[in-house]
């Protein structure tokens, strides 16, 4: 068994300091359980986060240094040694961060593709058993063809960071063919600005309540009341 | 005759001296020390002045150990020379009556543990110290004594032979334990790790950092650790005066530090003398076998053990063998968190938030300053200017610290002080993450702390975190950051003392003050805060445990991220101290304490910042 | 079409509160095309019935029990705010029919499509079921698998996608990028998909819904097979991921009667530190900033104070309920509801009360 796990780089969405998306740590630690063979593959330039993603298990990086689609870059890298299994996070975090760069690998290398893995088993006749987490805490099982490619789930277990694994990692620069440019994003980029989700169909008017000293029953009555207004006894 | 005793009691010498070699060989495969022997000129002052300075807090233990230590190694000492030199029958008088105190000393060993042995002194070979003492001490008197008064040889033999068998027995007991202190006590104070100790000038508490190219980081095993360390285990008496101080044993988490000397001495060994004290409570008898390149932790050290442990440093003010219990657990951690990614699951949050936020609450920097937004604090920009640099530290991001921080910032207003804080340019101190063993991560803060405050003008640091002033004033100076640190005690009480506040004392309920570890102890700043509050209080009083024997909070070291299981809970226990002495407010001035102790539940005396406090007190400042 | 939409201020106003303090608060910005009535006075409800639109905009629907939930309102409601006067809407239903609530819920089409065709073949049988009304743009819903099928159909089609989009209107949609510090307004591309509680549900009159045929799908090889979806017991649940908690604080002494009545409420347990501390429930279930932070949508304190640490764990909960003797604990300030009564008083009369219902 081979893996590759997909690194982008990335910041820390509060800081703004480098740091590997937590999908992608959940993603080496599915690989790490795969056993056998497991390296990084980034497109671009060697960047701190990857050193930091290394940290929680990769042994080396392969930095793809070629100027135009990603999405080209890694197929015709990942084609020309195919691994059984590539695995990468749900999205990047600190680019344009849609989550498509998997789809459209799966998409150019003809290869399935899961997402919100959260567990993976032992390969046989050519499946490979995962579990899908989904919300609530539910979970789903599957098989899929090898090779393939699959997306951890941002809470599969994140194996621990090490900091001797990260300051070991063989960085290599791959030089690689320039693939055709794509567009950029359109439209205006600024600064984000949080907005206030709607309220929920289910919530309450009003909030604060305060009942004081009820007798028990009108209390469990009252608090059953709310809990059922919540939508939270429906189940 | 003289060559009898020549024989004898020089034999026993060398055979000491051959079972110190014995012991260094195997300290030597630890890592290797600088100036280790030249340390040793340093021994006698070293031993006489500081290890008694310790060992004279308990004036019993003292005078016992003054008699026995001295018996001992005097009388053999004047029994050499005068068999040797052939002297008179002054010198073996001398030599019969060091004897006899050692005589003495070894009757007192014995009454330590009769009728009743303390607790937390160890028993098993230990009981056999005092009979090995008195055999050595009596029979070689005896022979001194007979010497002196030119007996012949009928009674010299019998007793020649009964100091030999003491000697022979005090010889099993350095293999034992009881008595290897006094082996390995020479080569620990040797190579003390913390020289500073002995100069008189500074505490010496600051970690040192790590060379984080060095292929082995931290300690996994026991050869990773340097050889006067490894001697210091050895010399552990287990006198059991750490563990008395420790905290974390007193709540009942998996740590006494007495064993954990004694099994990190075991686990140099492939089969270590019994340990016959109290172990650490409800930890599980580990199997694994000892060894210099064997791994220590879940090996023979139960993980919890190692994050039990809220670097306060009360073991380390108690040894009288100056073993640095701190330095050996955060050694141990680093191992475990650099090399190997073992922290608690809480711990490991808290580092990545340090790694990826620069806060180990995982907040936004720029938030630091929301709970004193209110007061409009000047943000010093890069290159600006100011006369203090006004460090806010972790604290700051809690609304209850907040109040401290208002009432620190309005007193300093007040006085007309000009002043400054970094703003989103503060990141934290690495405090946590040093102290959880990643080290890594603490130079990259450190570093960027230092690179921020160097790019600033100011003429001293001022902090009400005792844990950011420990970093910033003893533990950044090694990685080139060299600044005046001020707790605001210190501030405050410079600004009391010179006028520019002025405090009426106000009535008030008796208030006891909380040392911060990191204040006390490790700065040795215990009057400041009390000198500010005889000056806004009417009544304080002072815990059984105060100044730099006060008990720790709970709160450092990474303990509370650390979560590790404890039957109580230390700020609890700190609480019921404070109510044994009547207070009704306890004092503090510290982030960490105020949270630890206002988190303990119940009706309880209140828990005020010693700014607060002063606060409430000022009549006048210079601005008024 | 019947009459002129006017805007309906009251309506409007409703469904752009947001929570948050206890004067609610507006947020209007950038949303146009809200609810459309008809222009004339009170009368019989009437139906809204499109047969030649001038484009179609799709919303991909997920109703796997056969019921529309709050997200999928959602999902149409945008899609009526992309279709604007003009547009049809087609609801891509996968899953039961619901035709009935999704014509309430603003479409005028309904193509069904099974849960059973599975995640690789979905794209395609998406892309057979929207080729004869070929929408102008299809939105989906950004849960785990609205947002799996939207990614799979774009990188299918090729079609532009916008995932995540925070604000959409008919000429703009914002989303976050680089990492949730910047944003990108553009106009709304043809693949747009929405988080929850973005965009409000459709509140005009009720629309046709009138169903159509579903495409066969094409076959293709299997290479992936997925199995049924188990959900997970309350008990067992990671706190992290539970919708319900019920914690238990120093307050709480009957601990057979939390343990009872988590159970029949079908909450999962959390705790104070000073109950894990003191060993009455596991370290995992300290809720807090050194335990769990919750995600969930409820949270029922049993005799837990509230300090600052415990808080902390509760960042993104939306509704809490605190049951404490204290009305002046820190949790009474963020509790939607409030019981000032003995834990061991009400914790008995609430299981009394859900065994007398049954
Ligand atoms: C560094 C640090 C980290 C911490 N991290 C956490 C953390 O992650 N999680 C956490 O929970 N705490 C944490 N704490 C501890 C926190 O500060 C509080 O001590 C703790 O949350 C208090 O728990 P409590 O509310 O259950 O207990 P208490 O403070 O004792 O509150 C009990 C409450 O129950 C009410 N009550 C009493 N009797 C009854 C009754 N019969 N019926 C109903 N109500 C009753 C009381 O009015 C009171 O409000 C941390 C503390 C520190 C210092
Ligand atoms: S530093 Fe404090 S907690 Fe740690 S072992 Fe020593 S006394 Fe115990
Ligand atoms: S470590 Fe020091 S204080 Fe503790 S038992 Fe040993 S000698 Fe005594």
């Amino acid at each position: 068994m081979r893996s590759v796990v997909l690194l982008s780089g990335g910041i820390d969405p509060v800081s703004g300091r480098p740091a590997p998306p937590s999908g992608e740590i959940a993603a080496i630690g599915l690989a790490l359980s795969a056993g056998g063979a497991v390296g990084g593959v980034h497109v671009g330039l060697p960047a701190a986060a990857l050193g930091q993603a290394a940290g929680h298990g990769l042994g080396q990086i392969a930095c793809l240094r070629g100027v135009g689609d990603p999405v080209a870059i890694l197929a015709a890298h990942l084609s020309a040694a195919p691994p059984d299994l590539v695995l990468a996070g749900s999205r990047a975090c600190g680019g344009e961060d849609s989550g498509m760069l998997p789809y459209l690998l799966a998409e150019r290398l003809g290869w399935p593709l899961l997402a919100g893995v959260v567990a993976i088993g032992t390969v046989a006749d050519g499946w490979l058993p995962v579990t899908i987490g989904l919300p609530l805490g539910a979970r789903q099982d599957a098989r899929i063809r090898l090779p393939c490619i699959l997306c951890a789930h941002d809470a599969a277990p994140a194996p621990p960071f090490v900091f001797d694994r990260a300051r070991r990692v063989a960085m290599h620069a791959v030089a690689v063919a320039d693939a055709e440019t794509i567009a950029p994003p359109e439209g205006t980029e600024r600064p984000y600005r949080a907005r206030p989700r709607l309220i929920g169909s289910a919530a309450p008017a009003g909030g604060g309540r305060v009942l004081d000293n009820p007798d028990p029953a009108e209390a469990a009555r009252v608090l059953l009341d709310h809990l059922r207004a919540l939508g939270m006894l429906d189940a | 005759m003289r060559v009898l005793i020549v024989g004898e009691i020089g034999g026993i010498a060398l055979a000491a001296a051959m079972g110190w070699l014995v012991l260094l060989a195997r300290w030597l495969k630890g890592r290797p020390a600088t100036g280790w022997l030249a340390g040793l000129r340093q021994v006698p002052r070293r031993y006489l002045v500081d290890v008694h300075h310790v060992v004279a807090r308990r004036p019993a233990a003292a005078r016992m150990h003054a008699m026995a230590a001295g018996g001992v190694l005097g009388g053999a000492a004047l029994a050499l020379l005068a068999a040797l030199l052939g002297a008179g029958g002054i010198v073996w008088a001398l030599a019969a009556l060091a004897f006899g105190m050692g005589g003495i000393g070894a009757l007192l060993v014995w009454r330590r543990r009769v009728p009743k042995a303390p607790p937390a002194l160890s028993g098993g070979a230990f009981l056999w110290l005092p009979a090995a003492l008195a055999a050595w001490c009596v029979g070689n008197g005896l022979a001194a004594l007979f010497m002196a008064i030119g007996a012949s040889a009928l009674p010299v033999i019998p007793s020649v032979v009964l100091g030999g068998l003491g000697g022979v027995a005090l010889l099993r007991l350095v293999a034992l334990g009881p008595m290897r202190h006094a082996l390995a006590g020479v080569a620990w104070l040797a190579g003390h790790t913390r020289p500073g100790r002995f100069t008189g000038k500074g505490r010496d508490t600051g970690l040192r950092p790590l060379d984080l190219a060095a292929p082995r980081l931290g300690v996994l095993v026991p050869a990773d650790f340097s050889g006067p360390e490894l001697a210091a285990f050895d010399a552990c008496i287990q006198c059991g005066r750490c563990e008395e101080a420790c905290p974390a044993f007193a709540a009942g988490q998996r740590l006494n530090p007495k064993a954990l000397i004694q099994t990190l001495s075991g686990a140099m060994r492939a089969v270590p003398p019994p340990y016959a004290g109290r172990p650490a409570p409800s930890v599980p008898v580990l199997q694994g076998k000892g060894g210099m390149g064997q791994p220590i932790v879940g090996n023979v050290l139960h993980r919890d053990t190692l994050w039990a442990c809220t670097t306060c440093r009360a073991c380390v003010e108690e040894c009288p063998m100056l073993i640095e219990h701190v330095d050996a657990v955060v050694a141990l951690r680093r191992g475990q968190t650099l090399m190997l990614g073992a922290t608690r699951d809480g711990a490991a949050q808290a580092l990545r938030a340090s790694r990826e936020r620069a806060e180990p609450g995982g907040r936004d920097l720029a938030a630091r300053g929301d709970m004193i937004a209110a007061l409009d604090m000047p943000v010093l920009p890069p290159g600006g200017e100011s006369d203090i640099l006004l460090w806010l530290g972790e604290g700051a991001f809690d609304a209850r610290y907040g109040r401290t921080l208002r009432a620190l910032v309005t007193l300093m207003r007040r006085a007309g002080l000009r002043f400054a804080t970094l703003g989103a340019d503060e990141v934290d101190c690495g405090d946590l993450a040093r102290r959880l063993g990643d080290e890594a991560t603490f130079q990259s803060l450190a570093a960027e702390a230092i690179s921020a405050l160097k790019a600033r003008r100011f003429t001293k640091i001022v902090t009400a975190d005792p844990h950011a002033l420990h970093v910033l004033r003893n533990e950044y100076p090694a990685l080139g950051g060299r600044w005046e640190v001020q707790h605001h005690t210190g501030l405050l009480d410079e600004l009391v003392r010179d006028g520019r506040l002025r405090l009426e004392r106000r009535e008030s309920t008796r208030v006891a003050y909380h040392d911060p570890c990191y204040l006390g102890r490790y700065n040795g700043e215990i009057d400041a805060p009390r000198r500010l509050l005889d000056a806004a209080c009417t009544d304080r009083v002072e815990m059984a445990r105060h100044g730099m024997r006060a008990m720790c909070c709970g709160g450092g070291g990474g303990s509370p991220v650390s979560d590790v299981d404890a039957v109580t809970r230390i700020p609890d226990l700190r609480m019921e101290q404070a109510r044994a002495a009547g207070a009704g407010l306890v004092a503090v001035a510290c982030p960490g304490c105020t949270a630890m102790l206002e988190g303990v539940t119940g009706p309880r005396p209140e828990i005020r910042d010693v700014a607060e406090l002063v606060l409430a007190a000022v009549v006048a400042g210079a601005m008024v | 079409m019947t009459g002129r939409p006017r805007r309906d201020p009251r309506a409007e106003r409703a469904r752009c509160l947001v929570p948050g303090g206890a004067r609610p608060r507006l947020v209007r910005a950038g949303w146009d095309g809200m609810a459309i009535v008809p222009d004339a006075g009170p009368r019989e409800p009437v139906m809204i019935r499109l047969e030649t639109p001038a484009f179609w905009v799709a919303a991909v629907v997920e109703a796997p029990d056969g019921r529309l939930d709050r997200w999928g309102r959602q999902t149409l409601g945008s899609a009526r705010v992309l279709a604007g006067t003009d547009g049809g809407v087609v609801a891509l239903l996968v899953g039961r029919d619901v035709a009935e609530a999704v014509g309430e819920a603003g479409a005028d089409r309904v193509v069904c499509l099974e849960t059973a065709i599975g995640p690789d073949a979905m794209p395609g049988a998406m892309l057979a079921a929207l080729a004869p009304f070929a929408p102008r743009h299809v939105v989906l819903a950004e849960s785990p698998a609205g947002g799996d099928w939207a990614r799979r159909l774009a990188a299918r089609s090729g079609w532009p996608i916008q995932t995540g989009v925070e604000m959409l209107s008919a000429r703009q949609a914002i989303r976050p990028v680089g990492g949730v510090r910047r944003e990108r307004a553009a106009v709304p591309a043809r693949l747009l998909t929405l988080p929850i509680d973005r965009v409000a549900p459709y509140g005009g009159t009720r629309r046709e819904g009138r169903p159509c045929p579903a495409p066969d799908v094409p076959a293709m090889a299997a290479r992936i097979q997925v199995g049924p979806v188990i959900a997970a017991q309350a008990a067992g649940m990671p706190l992290a991921e539970a919708p319900f908690v019920m914690a238990a604080g120093h307050g709480v002494r009957d601990f057979d009667s939390f343990h009872t009545l988590s159970r029949l409420l079908g909450a999962t347990e959390g705790a104070s530190r000073v109950v894990c501390d003191a060993g009455l429930m596991p370290r995992a279930a300290q809720v807090g900033a050194s335990g769990t932070v919750l995600d969930a949508r409820c949270y029922l304190a049993v005799g837990i104070a509230g300090a600052p640490q415990h808080l902390q764990g509760l960042g993104k909960v939306e509704h809490v309920v605190a049951v404490n003797t204290d009305l002046h604990a820190a949790i009474v300030a963020r509790a939607g509801l409030s019981i000032i009564a003995d834990a061991q008083a009400v914790m008995p009369a609430l299981i009394a009360l859900l065994r007398g219902e049954g």
